[in-house]
This record gives C-alpha cells, sequence and structure tokens, in this order.
C-alpha cells in the first residue's frame, strides 16, 4: 500500500511542480514560492514515509487513560502502654472476609451476620448500621439524590485470609466506604478503614 | 467561467487532502500522548471499583510500591521482595525502604511518619501479602497508607 501511496505522490508532486500549472498559477498571481524545474526541489517521498512511521507509532502506541482513584487508609504502630485506649480504638466494626485455597471469595461476615458472598448486601448492612435515623430506605438511597445523615467516626476493620485476592479485598473496601446514589454522585460512608494484623 | 475541479489525469489519486488528514491524526496523536505514566506498571493490574476518584487533595510525600502478582515489589525501579519470602531477583524491601526513606529525609526533612505509601497492587496479589508490606512499612514507622483502584462504573 506504501508503495502504491508513494509512486502516486511522487506523480502527482510532479504534476504539481510541472512548468504547465506553474506558469498558469503565476500568471493568476496564486503561488509567490517559484519551484522550478532547474531550481531547488522539495523531495517529498521521505518525509511523508517519516509521517506515515509517526502516524503508525502512535496509533499503536495508544491506549486510553485509565482513571485512578485511592483508598485512605491510617495503620499507626500500635504502642504498648498503660493508657487507656480511646474510644475510637475500642468500636471497630469487623468485616469478615472468608476464602478458599485458590484465593476466591467464599464467604463475608458482618458483625455475626453471614452475608453469602454479596457486596451489595454488605453495602446494606453497613448502610443501615451507620444510619443516625434510620429514616431512609436503602433502594431510596440508591435510587433518589436523598442523603441521610451518617455516624461519624466509624471505623472498620477488615479480617481478610490471607490467600484472599486483592481484588475482593477492594470490592469490600469500596462497598463499606459508600456507594453511587440516583444521580451518580459518590456518597461516603465510612471514611476509616484499616486491617487487621497480617496472620503467619 | 467553466470551473476545473482537477488538474489530474483519470486514475491518479490526490493526495493533498490525505496527507492534510495524516498531519491533523498526528497532531492530536502528540497533544494527547501520555508523558506522566511514570507512577504506573505494566505488570500490575489495579483493582476495580467503583468509587475510585483521583484524590482532591495531594498529599505531601509520596512513596510508591506497585507489587505484582509473582509477589515482586518495585519501588521505581527497584525489584524487591518481602523479608520472610527471599527471592533470587532484588533485595529485601525493607532495606530498599530504609534507603528511599532515608533519601527523602535528607532532601526534604520528612520522616517516615510524614511519608504516604501508594499500594499500586495487582488485582490477584494475595491480601496477605499486602498486609505483610504494610506491616513492614509500619515497622519504618510509616502510618498513611493509599491503596489505588482503577474506576469502573458499572452501568445499570
Amino acid at each position: 500500500m506504501f508503495c502504491v501511496v508513494r509512486r502516486e505522490h511522487t506523480r502527482f508532486w510532479a504534476g504539481r511542480c510541472g512548468t504547465g500549472r506553474e506558469r498558469h498559477e503565476e500568471s493568476m498571481g496564486i503561488r509567490d514560492i517559484k519551484l522550478r524545474s532547474d531550481g531547488v526541489k522539495l523531495q517529498m517521498t521521505s518525509m511523508i514515509d517519516v509521517v506515515f512511521l509517526l502516524l503508525s507509532f502512535f496509533i499503536i502506541t495508544y491506549r486510553t487513560p485509565e482513571i485512578e482513584g485511592d483508598f485512605n487508609i491510617r495503620m499507626p504502630v500500635q504502642v504498648q502502654s498503660n493508657k487507656l485506649p480511646s474510644l475510637d480504638d475500642l468500636t471497630p466494626v469487623i468485616v469478615r472476609l472468608a476464602s478458599d485455597s485458590q484465593g476466591e471469595l467464599t464467604g463475608i461476615v458482618f458483625g455475626d451476620k453471614s452475608l453469602g458472598v454479596d457486596f451489595q448486601l454488605l453495602r446494606k448492612s453497613i448502610f443501615e448500621y451507620i444510619q443516625a435515623s434510620g429514616s431512609v430506605d436503602f433502594q431510596q438511597a440508591l435510587t433518589t439524590s436523598v442523603i441521610p445523615a451518617f455516624k461519624d467516626d466509624l471505623e472498620v476493620e477488615f479480617d481478610c485470609d490471607p490467600k484472599l485476592r486483592y481484588k475482593y479485598t477492594m470490592l469490600g473496601i469500596t462497598a463499606v466506604t459508600g456507594y453511587l446514589n440516583g444521580e451518580n454522585q459518590i456518597v461516603k460512608m465510612v471514611e476509616k478503614v484499616k486491617f487487621t494484623p497480617p496472620k503467619k | 467561467m467553466k470551473r476545473k475541479y482537477s488538474s489530474l489525469s483519470p486514475g491518479s489519486l490526490n493526495m493533498t487532502p490525505m496527507i492534510d488528514i495524516v498531519f491533523l491524526l498526528i497532531s492530536f496523536f502528540t497533544l494527547v500522548i501520555n508523558f506522566s505514566k511514570a507512577e504506573q506498571h505494566e505488570d500490575v493490574l489495579l483493582p476495580k471499583s467503583e468509587l475510585a476518584q483521583p484524590p482532591e487533595t495531594v498529599p505531601g510525600e509520596l512513596l510508591t510500591f506497585q507489587v505484582t502478582q509473582s509477589d515482586e515489589i518495585f519501588i521505581g525501579s527497584t525489584v524487591c521482595y518481602l523479608d520472610d519470602a527471599p527471592r533470587a531477583r532484588g533485595v529485601p524491601f525493607s532495606k530498599a525502604l530504609r534507603d528511599e526513606l532515608h533519601v527523602i529525609r535528607s532532601v526534604t526533612r520528612t520522616d517516615a511518619a510524614g511519608v504516604t505509601a501508594v499500594v499500586r497492587a495487582d488485582e490477584n496479589v494475595r491480601t496477605g501479602f499486602v498486609q505483610r508490606l504494610i506491616a513492614q512499612c509500619q515497622e519504618q514507622g510509616m502510618e498513611t497508607f493509599v491503596l489505588r483502584a482503577r474506576q469502573v462504573r458499572y452501568e445499570e
């Protein structure tokens, strides 16, 4: 294809630089730069080759950018001390994610309630747990722009099986941190998330 | 006056519009090419999350860890392994982390507690591996961690 393009292109520019067209354009006052057959000629073929190479490079290497986002967790080292623990330290809500030997999710437990492997059920349970008044239904919150009042400073601690694939942990963190409401806006439920210490 | 549409002989290609379009395409790709992918790693496929959003405020000092599916940790171009799982390739993670924190401290005078660890872990990495990585960062005095995910919006 490139050979055909180059041949046609060479023929085209040879035609353009010919004396007949040049005289016509000079008489019409179109051209300021005069290209004569005995003068300097631009060799366009190599430039077009480079341009096609550039274009091929860009097309092959182009990838649509993916939007990345962050989940913040704050986990200072637990220091042994004689002081009484603060209220925050006493009240983390435990979410347990269990897995099989292949790392696939086998169960979600919130408090003492088993939720199967349904992260939307986990989201609903968290929603109902932290809602201050209990006046807004979960489905209503998902489909409308009503934002209920949530209790502040709730901390969720994830107790995950070591073999569990990280994608399930991220789905769990996503489920407890918030949801998309009816207007596709993110509503935050839990800001504080942490992990249990790693198991041996 | 009769207008002449083309001076080319029948069967020949008019190259001018094609070259124009090619140049436009090159201009487009040149403008949209992203040179800020230094933080990304080709072996890391981030987990999906519908709530992942770019942070509104940029934390002070960041230290990015790329965790691949084969349990390798990249700090910049340095390959590391967790201390309790030695491998043939790379350096111990705690040593590499200590060196990085030392450089940050000497350049910006920020101690380990002020450095945010950005964990870019592959979606198939074991969660226990990420937890052990975080634990080793804690041993060096780091307190703030960021788990990175790619944004996926599920259409109902």
